[in-house]
Formats: C-alpha cells, sequence, structure tokens
C-alpha cells in the first residue's frame, strides 16, 4: 500500500493553490515594512510598528523599546515558520505518501496569521487609546484618534496655546498581511473541501 | 505524528515563543517600564514644552522701538531666545501699538528659524502713513510687554500660539 502511494509520485494538480501563495505572501510578510504609523507633530514623536518591526523616533532620537524588539523577533520567526509549513503542506499534498502530513500542516497554519493580525489590530487600538488617555491625564484636551485618523491635543499653559497634532494611520504592509491572512484561511478552507475524509 | 500531537506543538511554539521574549526583554532591562520604551514619549513633549512655558518669559524679549532712516516705517526689535536642543520657528508675531494717536500693526515679515540654543535678532515693522511722517520728532511707544504679542511658533510641528495677553 505505501509503495503504491510513492509509486503516484508528484501530482501537482492536487497542490493545494490558495494555500502555496498563502504560504508565499506569509513568508514574505515580515519583510514589507510596518503595519501602523503614528505622528505627533512633525518629527516630534514617530512610530512606525507591526508584528515584525518597532522604529521609535523622539524629537530624531531612537528610543528602544526591549520588549517589541524581542516581540518582533519572536513574530518573525512565527511568521516564517507558519508561511513554510503551509507552503510545504499545500505542496506536498501532491504527493500520496506525504498527503496525511501535508493536510495537517495546512490545517492547522491556516487560521494562526489571522489570529495575529486580529490581536496586532487589537492592541493598537488599545495603545492609541491609552496615549489618548496619557494626553487627556496631563492636562491636554481635544480629541484622539484611536488606530486611525487625525487629532489635535490642546493646551494652555504659560501664556501659550499649545497646539500637538496627532495622526495615526495603517500602511499598505498591513492590508497585505490581512489578504495574506484571508487567503491562509481560505486555504483551509479549500483542503477541507479537497480532502473532506479528513476531517 | 498523530495530528493531535502535531496540533499541540505547533499550538504551543507561538506561546513559547512570546513568553521567551518577554523573558528576555525582562533579563535585559531588569525594569518592567524600560521594558516597554526607554523614555516615555509624553515625559519628552512636556520637558520640550516646560523649557517654552517655565522659564520666566525668556523666550521673547523686547529691544525697543525705533523709525527707519526714512522715517516711514516703526521698527520693534524683538530678541528669540530658543531654550529647547530643537529648532523652531517663529512663523507670525505682530503687535498693535498706539503710535501718535494712531494704530499701526507692526509685523515679521517671514517666517524665522532659531536654532537650538541660540538667540536672535528680530524687527517688527509697521509702515507709518503720510500723516505720522511728517510729525517731527514723535514721541514713541511705550514697549509692549512680551505676553501681549502676538505670536506663533512651531518646533517640530507642535504649534505654541499667542493670542496676546492671554498670560
Amino acid at each position: 500500500m505505501t509503495e503504491d502511494k510513492a509509486d503516484k509520485g508528484w501530482e501537482f494538480s492536487k497542490c493545494n493553490w490558495p494555500g502555496v501563495v498563502g504560504g508565499i505572501l506569509l513568508i514574505v510578510l515580515p519583510f514589507t515594512g510596518s503595519w501602523w504609523v503614528m505622528h505627533v507633530g512633525k518629527g516630534a514623536f514617530e512610530v512606525s510598528l507591526s508584528p515584525f518591526t518597532t522604529e521609535i523616533l523622539m524629537f530624531g532620537k531612537i528610543v528602544m523599546s526591549p520588549l517589541l524588539y524581542w516581540l518582533n523577533i519572536a513574530f518573525t520567526i512565527l511568521m516564517l515558520l507558519f508561511g513554510i509549513l503551509l507552503l510545504v503542506g499545500s505542496i506536498a499534498f501532491a504527493n500520496e505518501k506525504y498527503k496525511f502530513t501535508a493536510d495537517t500542516l495546512v490545517r492547522l497554519n491556516s487560521r494562526k496569521p489571522l489570529y495575529l493580525v486580529i490581536v496586532f489590530t487589537i492592541g493598537l487600538a488599545a495603545v492609541s487609546w491609552y496615549l489618548g488617555q496619557m494626553l487627556l491625564a496631563g492636562g491636554f484636551s481635544g480629541s484622539f484618534p484611536v488606530l486611525i485618523g487625525e487629532g489635535t491635543a490642546s493646551m494652555v499653559s504659560g501664556g501659550f496655546t499649545i497646539m500637538v497634532p496627532v495622526s495615526l494611520g495603517l500602511t499598505t504592509s498591513y492590508w497585505i498581511g490581512l489578504v495574506a491572512s484571508i487567503i491562509a484561511i481560505f486555504a483551509g478552507l479549500y483542503q477541507k473541501k479537497i480532502n473532506p475524509a479528513e476531517e | 505524528m498523530e495530528r493531535k500531537t502535531l496540533g499541540l506543538i505547533l499550538a504551543l511554539i507561538p506561546a513559547i515563543a512570546v513568553i521567551a521574549a518577554l523573558a528576555i526583554a525582562f533579563a535585559v532591562t531588569g525594569d518592567a517600564g524600560r521594558m516597554v520604551l526607554e523614555t516615555g514619549p509624553d515625559e519628552a513633549i512636556y520637558g520640550y514644552i516646560a523649557g517654552f512655558t517655565g522659564a520666566g518669559g525668556d523666550l521673547i524679549s523686547v529691544s525697543g522701538y525705533t523709525l527707519s532712516d526714512d522715517r516711514s516705517t516703526l521698527l520693534l526689535g524683538i530678541a528669540i531666545q530658543n531654550p529647547i536642543d530643537h529648532p523652531l520657528t517663529v512663523n507670525s508675531m505682530s503687535y498693535t501699538t498706539d503710535f501718535n494717536g494712531r494704530p499701526i500693526v507692526i509685523d515679521l515679515d517671514d517666517p524665522v528659524e532659531v536654532m537650538p540654543g541660540s538667540r536672535i535678532e528680530i524687527i517688527l515693522t509697521g509702515g507709518l502713513s503720510g500723516h505720522d511722517q511728517l510729525t517731527g520728532m514723535p514721541k514713541m511707544p511705550v514697549e509692549p510687554d512680551p505676553s501681549g504679542i502676538n505670536s506663533e511658533i512651531s518646533f517640530a510641528g507642535i504649534i505654541l500660539r499667542n493670542n496676546g495677553g492671554v498670560r
């Protein structure tokens, strides 16, 4: 029986093609740059974030975040792992010999990238809300955007009205990440369709 | 390998990676606060703002009024001291004074940049009407209090505006 499976060799028409595309996109994703940017003033405080990269500049000087630095490394490794496993599983499904393991890899890895996107988005919303609260607590007033948008914080001090423009936005890389994650989800659904017996 | 075993391993890997990242970050800094950001953005921005507002009005000082050589323009010398280590721009500055019983608006022609820690002299100018020029040696107006001068100063996109007499 095992020999029969091996004899059939590779039938690439049986590849999980959404999984191949999704896997490649997930592998590329950590290198597409930041997903979210925040500007306070013009160069006063700049933040560029993604699960894989962090750049914080305060008046032109780099500010380190050890936590984000190490989390970025962890998420880069994880996303590469998810992408490689999804890609390998999607291609290996074309060979009867590896079919079971390939099916397992695709099903188990198809949802995780979307979880990361969702957690990152919720985390950003929480962080931007918290920054707004920090400014309010510091005596500023005004409307502060959460996740995306523009606003101006203002306060009166020492005879001056001080106005600090704040803008937040998602970048193209974020949408690439979301699309890649949705394709990965689709790959998992497609896997169930082409191999329902493994349910 | 059983699907359940493989599933468990793949589920544990992200958790282990995140816990390891948290542990390394804490080990490197030894401080939960500094682990997130070495310097808080609010501290830095407040530090800069305090440089302007807490220095007892040293940002702007008035040198005094003069007349141009052809006596067609009233000039007010203003000294701007940049108290922070970031360039600042004086976008606009103006003051309305009383000259021979007539209101004269004197203002800054063009924005000027003041480099970190430096002090520059700028001149606000106001054109006099023909009537004012003909009035012999006029009595010069009283020097304004710096807090009464309308101004808009910016640094790194942060705007400080004084609409005169707000203090």
